[in-house]
């Protein structure tokens, strides 16, 4: 590459960067439909009474610089909060907050799946599974350190920002903090000498060492977890903050039920970023053997992420059902009060989800031979996906202009009003995963041929279970809205456990009926249009983008308050923000993560680049 | 250069969805600051504020809507507040059910209310006057003043809580047991006539200072139990002697079976 | 369901079928049809808020569809394709160019050139009636006991009930149609005219839902009686009492239930 073109590149990057920034400003300008005031001219006449104040403002500030600094200085003690330049406290801790958590995830969910396939491998002696967990790990010491390097900065922003809320955190779980050390030092011996012992170690001896790793990490999330859900729901201390128990402050209501989300959760996105990964290094491949590689490595990490995720409005809904349980008050300012729109931008980003893992499964089917026959479903399950969609994102009561509040005789609409309810919400959803998993479905047969004598019949048992549990969920849904409000909660048990029972028995079906199939046509890895890794990659970004979303409403639920009910928040940051500034906020951190994971990335390639030779010897 | 495309325009999407949702900041509750001079429409419309806003009411509550709804519609509140327990004016059932919310629960409705003047909501005892006013508006009359003096809250209105909370000490300390399981509201969910063998002493002090210790529920059935004891209010008049007293008292009761 | 506009769309897409059209032809199709279904389609119409949400739902489907396979993708790219480089096709290019801008700004055009609304009030449709006993033509009648005098009739003496219910019609229709319509949903003729709008009966939110008494409150004090909550708009219902006699309302409020086959709400015991 000449010199030139590297500035080329260079420069344009840097106008690009300033134009999209500009064009992204004047969007939002535009979206906003706010009323500005006219720019002033600079210099307004003066009435004598601002030259009076400023007068006595100069005058005050003379004073106060006279003043010896011990008189206008703050003592020690009472210091509550201190300001962050530029964008403020808050702004500057959820930043910093979010990004730890993001890198924490992925650090805490890498080794859970490189294990996982690591097994594969071991029990099945392939030895592309043992070089693709190899890969996956490669991506974990940077992204390690880098975690680290956040958590520390978090905890020197929360005591210099927030020293007294700080302070009173210390006080309720000073016992944690040694046992979080502790782990957080035998978390990076386990993680180097899993890393740099591949191969090195006899494999049973490497595998302990991964489930050692394994249970370190989830140790310190556990731990990490009580102090964040203290902070949502306080218990072990009594009204006035009082410890009275660290176990049971540990021990809180909403403990639990994050612990389970947050796995699940970091799974998932673990994959979709092990994915996107993959799909970055497909789309720079040039041979045909790496892209092979890499479409198979997106596909697996993919896989994962999509499985991980099918349970996880379940997690949700536990977690939900708690926060309702621990207060009554903190689920409806979720669910009903300030938050509620917040959930109709969720839905819009798990609809993009579920499009976009969908779409990868059928853009896979064209990479294997004899998929052909399975094509003219795809408009069909692509129907249902739309208008569940659609459904799970219609509002309740929707934005409206007073003409059509007149038209339509009230704030509900007559049609769409019984949509926007939880009866309907609940089986959109329920049925969206059930599509899901019949895209894989036929992905997974697209291929095989079974060869059982009962095919037929197994294959009718398998149409049987999904039409029934999709008949399970649309009639307790319509159910929904003859019953009254106690019965209706209980109503979405059965509908998630219809759909569960009916993938464990599909997929039981499944394994038995394809063992020994037959095999219609190859699947040629690395045959894949180079949209489908673009997919990959806005899969990846969904699933940052509502990570932080739902980080926000976690923490912004606790609204004025820094430990709900115990601690007021009496800092100028203790309003809750509207959701577009918080979801510019989300994007921000989304971007600066994605800088830091391309690092991450780039640095990681480097291990496989021959080492650097001084000019000239290059040849010889 | 596509992905950085691609990453940016996915981002900058959301935010866009994120803009097009209708935009409400919820500001930090103050205290509001009432003068003990307004009149009753003024505070007719302070408590309408407040019941908007602050007390964050109409979250749960509806005004005038019916079907199924999850918690009573206030709607014409101020006339039937009077007919609700009989013996007990309007004024001092809409005191009671912000006090204490579950001493009374609307036939159909679960309880579920938080306790108007503790944390989270927190609202002062002239804000609560305020919205007692708001209520009685609703369908009725409204009849208090600032100088309304609550029974409900220990007789005390305003500022006088304190010495009110110090007269109600005194009483307490000269009761005994009986009086005391009276006064602190355990009959009113609790009985003393059935047969109750399976507790010796100290295991019923432990599940009255620790109800999650000793108990046959389990998750979010326990909760509203124990949410029921804390809201009591048992935990924050009553002393140790008296809780002392109070078991006395049940330990006779099981000696006479 | 508005089957005007439903059915031609039908046609279209059917004609579309026989046609055998391309691909991006279909896209183009379902796009629009979605949009003038839900735009026009139905009989109370959908905010437009929610319309944007749903198009961009069938947007990202049916960008899904085409790009999910590559016959598709390449089936909906090439006529785009031949559009901008074969020169036949030179016309329709420039009409294209110069049009997509122009559709831009005619969009923008309209949505700045709305009239100016007033803000929405969270107004209270049906305000508590007030806890005083009201006095109609003489006669003190208690909102929260009070119950229709003829109503028992429909048991005991059902010849009697529809003498009641007859000349309730009547009286509907010698002064309330006007405004609440011929068929008592609030379309009248002068409907248009009057902010807030007449009642719709038919609606299960209105009467089904209040007790007799309520109704007999509204009819007898009408707009005048309202209360402060009721507003900002001074409701045009005339304050019948002047007009009707007490039974000719009560036969009223009888005709009301029984033409819309609703049943009014009980009244509540109050000593429970």
């Amino acid at each position: 590459m000449s010199k030139s073109r590297i500035l080329v590149i260079g420069v344009g990057a840097f106008i690009g960067l300033i134009v999209f920034a500009f064009v992204a400003r004047q969007t939002l300008v535009v979206f906003d439909h706010a009323y500005r005031t006219p720019v002033e001219a600079d210099h307004p006449d003066r009435t004598p009474a601002m030259q009076g104040e400023a007068d006595s403002r100069a005058a005050q500030a003379e004073k106060q610089r006279k003043q010896p600094l011990a008189e206008h200085g703050v003592p020690l003690k009472d210091v509550e909060y201190r300001a962050f330049p530029g964008v403020g406290s808050r702004v500057a801790i959820w930043s910093v907050a979010q990004l730890h958590l993001l890198f924490a995830a992925f650090v805490l969910a890498v080794p859970i799946f490189a294990l996982i396939i690591e097994l594969i491998g071991y029990f099945t002696g392939d030895k592309r599974y043992d070089r693709l967990a190899h890969e996956f790990t490669k991506l974990l010491s940077v992204s390690f350190s880098l975690t680290a390097t956040l958590g520390a900065g978090l905890t020197f922003m929360l005591i210099i920002l927030y020293p007294r809320f700080t302070q009173y955190l210390m006080h309720v779980f000073s016992p944690t903090f040694l046992p979080y050390v502790l782990l957080f030092f035998l978390e990076s011996g386990f993680l180097y000498a899993y890393y740099y012992g591949w191969g090195k170690f006899p494999p049973v001896a490497h595998l302990t060492l991964g489930i050692a790793l394994n249970v370190v990490g989830t140790g310190i999330m556990v731990i990490a977890n009580s102090w964040l859900t203290f902070m949502m729901s306080p218990s072990g201390v009594s009204e006035s903050g009082a410890l009275i128990s660290t176990w049971q402050a540990v021990d809180n209501y909403t403990w639990m039920p994050i612990n389970v989300h947050r796995f699940i959760a970091n799974v998932a996105f673990g994959g979709s970023i092990a994915a996107a990964y993959a799909a970055f290094k497909f789309l720079h491949a040039t041979s045909d053997e790496e892209r092979a590689h890499y479409d198979w490595m997106g596909y697996i990490g993919n896989f994962v992420a999509i499985i991980a995720f099918l349970p996880l409005p379940f997690a949700g809904y536990w977690l939900a059902k708690e926060i309702y349980a621990y207060s009554q008050t903190m689920g409806l300012t979720m669910m009903g009060g300030a938050f509620s729109w917040l959930f109709i931008i969720q839905a819009v980003l798990i609809g993009c989800l579920f499009i976009g893992a969908n779409l990868y499964l059928w853009l896979g089917m064209g990479r294997i031979e004899g998929a052909q026959r399975y094509k003219g479903y795809i408009k069909y399950l692509l129907f249902v996906i739309a208008v569940c969609f659609a459904v799970w994102a219609t509002p309740r009561s929707p934005i409206t202009t007073p003409v059509e509040v007149r038209e339509m005789g009230g704030s509900f609409h007559p049609v769409l009003g019984k949509l926007g309810v939880m009866s309907a919400k609940n089986t959109a959803v329920n049925l969206l995963i059930l599509t899901t998993y019949l895209s894989f479905l036929i992905y997974r047969r697209s291929g095989i041929t079974p060869t059982v004598s009962w095919a037929r019949r197994g294959k009718a048992l398998q149409l049987l279970t999904f039409i029934a549990s999709a008949g399970v969920v649309i009639s307790l849904g319509v159910l929904g809205y003859f019953v009254p409000t106690t019965v209706r909660i209980g109503l979405s048990v059965p509908q998630v456990i219809s759909v569960l029972a009916a993938l464990v028995v599909v997929t039981a079906i499944d394994i038995l009926m394809f063992r020994g199939a037959e095999t219609v046509g190859e699947t040629r890895w690395g045959q894949m249009p180079a949209i489908s890794q673009y997919i990959l990659i806005f899969i990846a970004v969904t699933f940052t983008w509502l990570m932080g979303l739902m980080g926000y409403v976690r923490s912004g639920l606790r609204q004025h308050w820094h430990v709900y009910g115990v601690i007021r928040d009496t800092s100028p940051d203790a309003f809750t923000p509207t959701l577009g500034f918080a979801t510019k906020v989300v994007s921000v951190n989304v971007l600066l993560f994605f800088i830091l994971i391309a690092l991450v990335f780039w640095l990681s390639g480097l291990s496989s680049k021959k080492d650097w030779r001084a000019r000239g010897t290059d040849a010889s | 250069m596509n992905i950085v495309v691609l990453v940016l325009g996915a981002t900058a999407f959301y935010t866009i969805v994120g803009q097009l949702v209708p935009q409400k900041e919820v500001p930090a509750p103050e205290v509001i600051e009432i003068s003990k001079d307004v009149t009753t429409e003024e505070m007719v419309e302070i408590g309408k504020g407040i019941a908007q806003g602050k007390g964050t009411c109409l979250t749960c509550h509806t005004i005038g809507q019916s079907g199924s709804l999850r918690f009573p519609d206030l709607d014409g509140i101020g006339t039937r507040a009077a007919t609700r327990i009989p013996g007990m004016s309007a004024v001092d059932y809409l005191a009671q059910s912000l006090y204490e919310p579950n001493a009374y629960v609307v036939e159909g409705f679960n309880p579920g209310m938080p306790v108007i003047n503790k944390p989270p909501i927190q609202l002062t005892d002239d804000e609560i006057l305020a919205v007692i006013a708001f209520l009685q508006s609703l369908g009725g009359t409204p009849s208090v003043t600032m100088e309304t003096k609550l029974s409900i809250n220990g007789g005390a209105g305003g500022d006088s809580t304190a010495t009110a909370t110090a007269a109600l000490v005194q009483e307490a300390a000269s009761l005994d047991g009986k009086a005391l399981f009276e006064r602190y509201g355990c009959a009113r969910c609790h009985a003393t006539t059935l047969p109750g063998k399976r507790l010796d002493r100290a295991e019923v002090l432990a599940s009255i200072l620790s109800p999650d210790s000793i108990t046959t529920l389990a998750g979010a059935e326990q909760a509203k139990k124990r949410q029921a004891m804390e809201q009591s209010g048992v935990y924050d008049k009553a002393t140790l002697q008296e809780i002392d007293r109070i078991v006395d008292y049940l330990m006779e009761q099981k000696a006479k079976e | 369901m508005n089957l005007l506009v439903v059915l031609p769309i039908l046609v279209a897409l059917g004609a579309l079928r026989l046609l055998k059209a391309g691909l991006l032809a279909w896209m183009i199709a379902l796009w629009m049809a979605i949009y003038l279904t839900l735009r026009y389609g139905f009989a109370v119409p959908i905010p437009a808020s929610v319309i944007t949400l749903y198009m961009g739902i069938t947007t990202m489907a049916l960008a899904t569809y085409v790009l999910s396979s590559r016959e598709r993708f390449a089936s909906c790219s090439r006529p785009l394709i031949a559009l901008v480089v074969e020169r036949r096709l030179r016309t329709l290019l420039i009409v294209v160019v110069l049009g997509l801008p122009l559709l831009v700004a005619a969009r923008i055009y309209t949505n700045m050139s709305q009239p100016l609304q007033p803000p929405s009030f969270a107004r209270t449709v049906h305000p508590a009636p007030p806890s005083e006993p009201i006095t109609v033509r003489g006669q003190t009648f208690d909102l929260n006991a009070v119950e229709n005098p003829f109503r028992n009739l429909e048991k005991s003496d059902p010849s009697q009930f529809r003498v009641h219910v007859e000349n309730g019609r009547r009286v509907y229709y010698q002064n309330c149609v006007y405004c609440h319509g011929d068929n008592v949903q609030g379309d009248g003729l002068f409907a248009h005219g009057v902010n807030p709008i007449p009642t719709n009966f038919r609606d299960s939110g209105t009467i089904a839902m209040l007790q007799e008494g309520f109704l007999f409150w509204r009819i007898a004090k009408g707009g005048p009686g309202m209360p402060g909550e009721g507003g900002p708009w001074e409701s045009a219902m005339p304050a019948w009492e002047n007009f009707l006699t007490v039974d000719e309302m009560w036969d009223v409020i009888l005709f009301l239930y029984d033409h819309t086959g609703q049943r009014p709400r009980e009244v509540e015991e109050h000593a429970k």
